[in-house]
């Protein structure tokens, strides 16, 4: 009886000495000091609306942006503390954080948020489609900003969320008459984000510490260092040696290479930045036969093995499409059926199209082009189409184009049957999905709608949707619109291929979803006992 | 001797206007230009495409490209890069130096390597010495500049991690030119150890060759008779005679030694001329791959004057032939 009542105090005794441990122990909470090191492809500029990635990781961390989207893609105050649409979506009112400041210590202020729109309106090449729905900017006050509409926008504020698309800039140093996307202070920039730049060091390095006078929380890191690397060898040194933090996997590496960093022990790779909703698709000439005939188009879609090259070609770091608009968006159908691989239904599709297998075992034949870039993409997935297609009986003549150049040449002139791109989604369909489908879009440049499928139906879908504020009816629409293309399937998709990430796991908090490193990293810190 | 030197002046400057003309034509036969590539992720509106095109002159007939960069160029104008948003001049004088930096260190490495290893193997042919020298230099030959870059970056980087496997210098570059010099040097060892990988083959195979011709010459046997000693047969009359083609080689080697940088430099992930080639070709930024192609080829046209000086000083029968005319 002794016995148990001792063994009773003990087990009192120990579970007390553990709470008392828990209670004294701290928290795992946000830390300041560190630094973290982006090993990064070339960064050609730092000015916030060229078009390279690479610049687009940087600019999250140099400009600040009006609002901010979290990991779940819902709006979160920035610049601007708080925002208002009207009742009927046509107006939008920002009042700013009255603490807001540009790098420099200057204010900002609702004339140079007025001037910011009207220069990515003006400059920026999705200018016209994020904010073409702008009717007027007035500037009551020096913090607050009234935009009139002259349809609604429900895209409208996620395009103000990332320096990509809408950069807070100074007036005062911008606005001075020169051209923007020349402009002198680009080597010098007067920024409005987290990080102010401390020493550029391009084309090598840049240097960046915190900006005493950011608006919220952070940033913990007491440097964040971008580091140019030009090779997947010295990137994966990098990691092992513990001298890189952070790196897009996508950019140097192919996704086998991507297993090497699974053996390190501090780092992971994820799939990360759905919000530029990356998705590799064949665009197939609707013009000419036999690609003239949905039967054909479907019979092509239907013989490709999406699973196959998700698994085996892309060692599972992508995803197999189930429509236009990629599952993790917030418009995606993410609960439709994968399309479907059947080889036998796609040869009955074809016989019923009229095209009859001949005695070379040779339906038709097509050329297919793609780039000599993007190696996992471009190149595998175009040389297992070769023989993949020909199961069916269809002959691929594949080319390969040297350059960007030389295939949005073949692509922008329609000169082509078939041809793998790589469009975003980007944050909303309005940007990155209607432009390859609507029939005012059909154009001699790459990425407009160069199928040449041209569908009323789906042309008033898409503007329904762009104009609707009720999110649910809007996700139907968008739902709708998804179904619509998918039963005519003007092109096909192959595989969602979103960034891969590399970090290092003591880099807490850093943003996966969402923009994820193109958005601001002011509330990442450096946990040195993160382990993976 | 100073008539020869104007003339070969002329004749270089002629070439490297006709490098100008010809490559500009060069780059307009490629299809697609840069604004493709600049609007390449798509969205962008018939205007923007047009006001892209406007503001980078691309919108002119292509005669009035060619005038007015030929004259821009006679101004020291370069152009202005689409992809790198600033002066070509700019971006390239930012490159240069480290590819200046890189090739002369691989120069004197593998010259100063190449010759001893090559006048060693002359010296004794069927010596085990010269078998060694012989089968290096074969399998140098034989290497891909990039893989022997890589395998030097696993092997001096990642193994015995006793080298930098990137970049030029520390981040932040250490303050004052002596620790900054330092810094610079340590980071180059890898990359200039590898690009000289590429010239010590082929220098110390001439230098073996040339050594072997002279020192059968009767002249050498002659020096010997004369009782002078064998260092002074082999550094005061062989050498001399068997410099003339390494010399030539050297200089040859300078387009190679770009070529070289483009691969070493991305490899060792150096900001020099190399990797900024590489993208401005992927970019279609034709400035800088105009500017680029117009550097090397003065480069080239200018080493091969130095080669021409350098013979005169070295061979007192040219310098003669030079009067003589």
């Amino acid at each position: 009886m002794w016995f148990s009542f001792l063994r009773s105090c003990a087990h009192v005794v120990a579970i007390a000495s553990g709470l008392t441990l828990v209670w004294l122990a701290p928290a795992t909470s946000q830390e300041k000091g560190g630094k973290a090191v982006v090993a990064s492809v070339k960064i050609p500029s730092l000015n916030p609306l060229h078009p390279a990635a690479a610049v687009g990781q940087v600019s999250a961390q140099l400009y600040g942006t009006l609002l901010r989207m979290d990991e779940d893609w819902e709006l979160q105050p920035n610049l601007a503390k708080s925002w208002q649409v009207s009742d009927n979506g046509l107006q939008l009112t920002f009042k700013l954080h009255p603490k807001a400041q540009f790098h420099d210590g200057s204010a900002i202020t609702s004339a140079d948020v007025k001037w910011s729109i009207e220069n990515s309106v003006a400059n920026h090449r999705f200018g016209t489609a994020m904010f073409g729905a702008i009717g007027g900017i007035e500037t009551p006050n020096a913090q607050t900003i009234v935009v009139s509409l002259v349809k609604p926008s429900p895209a409208i504020l996620r395009s103000m969320t990332s320096p990509r698309f809408l950069p807070i800039l100074p007036k005062a140093v911008y606005g001075d008459g020169q051209k923007f996307m020349k402009h002198p202070r680009h080597a010098d920039p007067v920024g409005s984000g987290p990080f102010k730049l401390s020493d550029n060091g391009l084309p090598s390095y840049l240097v960046l510490e915190p900006f005493e006078g950011w608006v919220n929380e952070g940033p913990y890191l007491d440097q964040v260092v971008f580091q140019v690397v030009g090779d997947q060898s010295a990137l994966r040194v990098g990691f092992q040696r513990g001298e890189f933090h952070l790196a897009s996997g996508s950019a140097l590496s192919t996704y086998r290479d991507l297993a090497q960093y699974d053996e390190l022990d501090k780092v992971v790779v994820d799939p990360c930045c759905e919000a530029t909703g990356s998705i590799f698709a064949m665009d197939m000439n609707n013009r000419k036969p036999p690609l003239d005939d949905a039967r054909v188009r479907k019979a092509i879609s239907m013989a490709i093995n999406r699973p196959f090259i998700s698994e085996k070609l892309h060692v599972g770091r992508t995803f197999v499409p189930t429509g236009p608009i990629v599952a993790s968006n917030p418009y995606g159908m993410s609960d439709a059926a994968p399309l479907e691989y059947n080889l036998e239904q796609a040869k009955a599709l074809l016989d019923e199209a009229g095209y009859p297998e001949g005695s070379d075992g040779n339906r038709f034949e097509l050329s297919l082009i793609h780039l000599s870039i993007w190696r996992d993409l471009h190149i595998t997935v175009g040389t297992y189409l070769v023989p993949q297609l020909a199961k069916v009986g269809i002959k691929i003549n594949r080319e390969q184009m040297p350059d960007t150049g030389s295939w949005g040449k073949r692509v922008s002139a329609w000169n082509y049957d078939l041809a793998l791109m790589l469009p975003g989604n980007f944050h909303d369909p309005t940007v990155g999905v209607s432009r390859i489908y609507v029939c005012d879009n059909i154009k001699n440049r790459a990425y407009t709608n160069t199928s040449g499928h041209c569908d009323p139906k789906t042309d008033a879908l898409f503007e329904a949707a762009a104009i609707e504020t009720d999110d649910t009816k809007r996700k139907d629409l968008y739902r709708q619109v998804g179904e619509r293309i998918r039963d005519a399937m003007p092109i096909t998709w192959i595989s969602e291929t979103p960034t891969q990430m590399i970090r290092d796991v003591r880099l807490e908090n850093m943003p996966i979803g969402g923009w994820g490193f193109y958005g601001p990293m002011d509330g990442v810190w450096w946990n040195a006992g993160a382990k993976k | 001797m100073k008539g020869g030197i104007a003339a070969r002046l002329i004749s270089g400057i002629s070439l490297l206007l006709a490098v100008v003309v010809l490559n500009f034509f060069l780059i307009q036969l490629a299809p697609g230009d840069a604004v493709d590539v600049l609007v390449a992720d798509g969205g962008a509106t018939e205007e923007a495409v047009k006001r892209i095109r406007e503001d980078y002159g691309l919108d002119q007939p292509i005669g009035t490209q060619l005038f007015t960069y030929v004259l821009n160029i006679l101004t020291g104008d370069l152009g202005y890069s689409f992809h790198f948003n600033k002066q070509v001049t700019e971006v390239i004088f930012e490159a240069l130096p480290v590819t200046i930096l890189l090739g002369l260190a691989a120069l004197f490495l593998s010259s100063i390597l190449g010759v001893v290893l090559g006048v060693a193997a002359a010296l004794r042919p069927t010596h085990l010495t010269s078998h060694v020298v012989t089968l290096i230099s074969l399998i140098g030959y034989a290497t891909p500049t990039f893989w022997f870059g890589m395998m030097m970056l696993i092997a001096f980087a990642s193994w015995l991690p006793l080298f930098p496997a990137y970049g030029l210098t520390s981040v932040p570059p250490p303050k004052g030119f002596m620790p900054y010099a330092l810094d610079a040097a340590y980071h180059l060892v890898l990359p200039a150890v590898t690009l000289a990988g590429l010239f010590l083959a082929s220098i110390s195979r001439l230098s073996r060759a040339s050594m072997l011709e002279v020192l059968n010459a009767d002249y050498i046997r002659t020096a010997e008779a004369m009782g002078l000693t064998r260092a002074s047969v082999i550094y005061k009359h062989a050498l001399r005679n068997a410099a003339i083609p390494i010399v030539t080689m050297i200089g040859l080697q300078l387009g190679q030694l770009l070529s070289g940088a483009v691969l070493v430099e991305t490899v060792f992930s150096l900001p020099g001329i190399g990797p900024l080639l590489f993208e401005s070709v992927l970019r279609r930024d034709y400035p800088v791959m105009l500017g680029i192609l117009l550097m090397s080829a003065g480069m080239v046209i200018f080493a091969n004057i130095l080669t021409d000086l350098t013979y005169r000083l070295i061979d007192p029968r040219i310098r003669g032939r030079s009067h003589a005319r």
